[in-house]
């Protein structure tokens, strides 16, 4: 299931750290495995987690591999705000009840 | 329930969130500043809070975990600043290991917190002050796996359009 995928990717430090890359500019795979203290195989690993979940997606230039980010997680993104709010929402909803046992 | 209100102003990079409780302020304030009782509330279930050292004062921290439905742990530290009692504290939020290591891959993030006496209960006003828009996005995603279950709909809406 899409979601699951999803979830899963960004419940990993290191994958949304690249994500979060790619949103910015598209880069070449060995670009970004330079920022990380991984082999560039662990690397392609997490990618290829992004890729599956569709948050990404790669192309060949020339002997390079490209990473960019989905469009739909562009759109993805753009609802994060909102989203922050609803876990604050739910979070005061939550101190709402304990006020109330107190 | 009362709503939230929320002021997002993206040029400042801050977060304002208004919010009215029907309770005394020296309740909402221990709510806010006693780990007991902050582990109570302060996970969005499924996921639940775990300390590990709480030491409320200028300088003091709180040392915890988001503890996930799959058994996640996502270690968390609030450093405390600027304690009037009952009125305001402030704090910086960060990610970092077991031991209060912090994650310098995260950003960390500044808020402050203030309470007053209202009709009918307690008001409190937080303010968060983001580093930049692209930090911004960062906490988010952290945030959106603490609301996994309560994200879900919403997300499955979206990626449906």
């Amino acid at each position: 299931m899409q979601l699951d995928l999803i979830f899963h990717s960004l419940s990993d430090i290191t994958r949304r750290d690249i994500l979060r890359r790619v949103a910015h500019e598209d880069q070449p795979i060995k670009t970004l495995a330079a920022h990380y203290a991984l082999t560039f195989a662990g690397i392609a690993k997490h990618i290829h987690v992004l890729e599956k979940a569709r948050l990404i997606k790669k192309r060949k230039s020339g002997r390079e591999q490209i990473v960019s980010a989905n469009t739909e997680t562009i759109r993805l993104s753009q609802k994060h705000l909102e989203r922050y709010q609803e876990i604050l929402a739910c979070r005061y909803n939550q101190l709402d009840q304990l006020l109330h046992k107190m | 329930m009362h709503k939230a209100i929320f002021t997002p102003d993206e040029t400042k990079a801050t977060l304002t969130i208004e919010r009215h409780f029907d309770a005394p302020r020296a309740k909402v304030w221990a709510a806010h500043t006693q780990s007991e009782l902050l582990e109570q509330w302060w996970a969005p279930l499924p996921w639940k809070a775990v300390t590990k050292t709480h030491d409320f004062r200028e300088g003091g921290h709180w040392h915890y975990y988001m503890s996930g439905p799959n058994s996640e742990k996502e270690w968390c530290f609030v450093s405390y600043s600027d304690i009037q009692p009952e009125v305001r504290f402030s704090g910086d939020d960060y990610f970092c290991d077991d031991e209060g290591k912090k994650n310098d891959a995260m950003p960390s993030m500044h808020w402050k917190t203030e309470f007053l006496e209202e009709a009918g209960g307690t008001k409190i006003i937080s303010t968060i002050v983001l580093p930049s828009k692209e930090d911004l996005e960062k906490i988010l995603s952290m945030g959106m796996q603490e609301g996994y279950t309560m994200a879900l709909n919403q997300l499955e809406e979206i990626l449906s359009k």
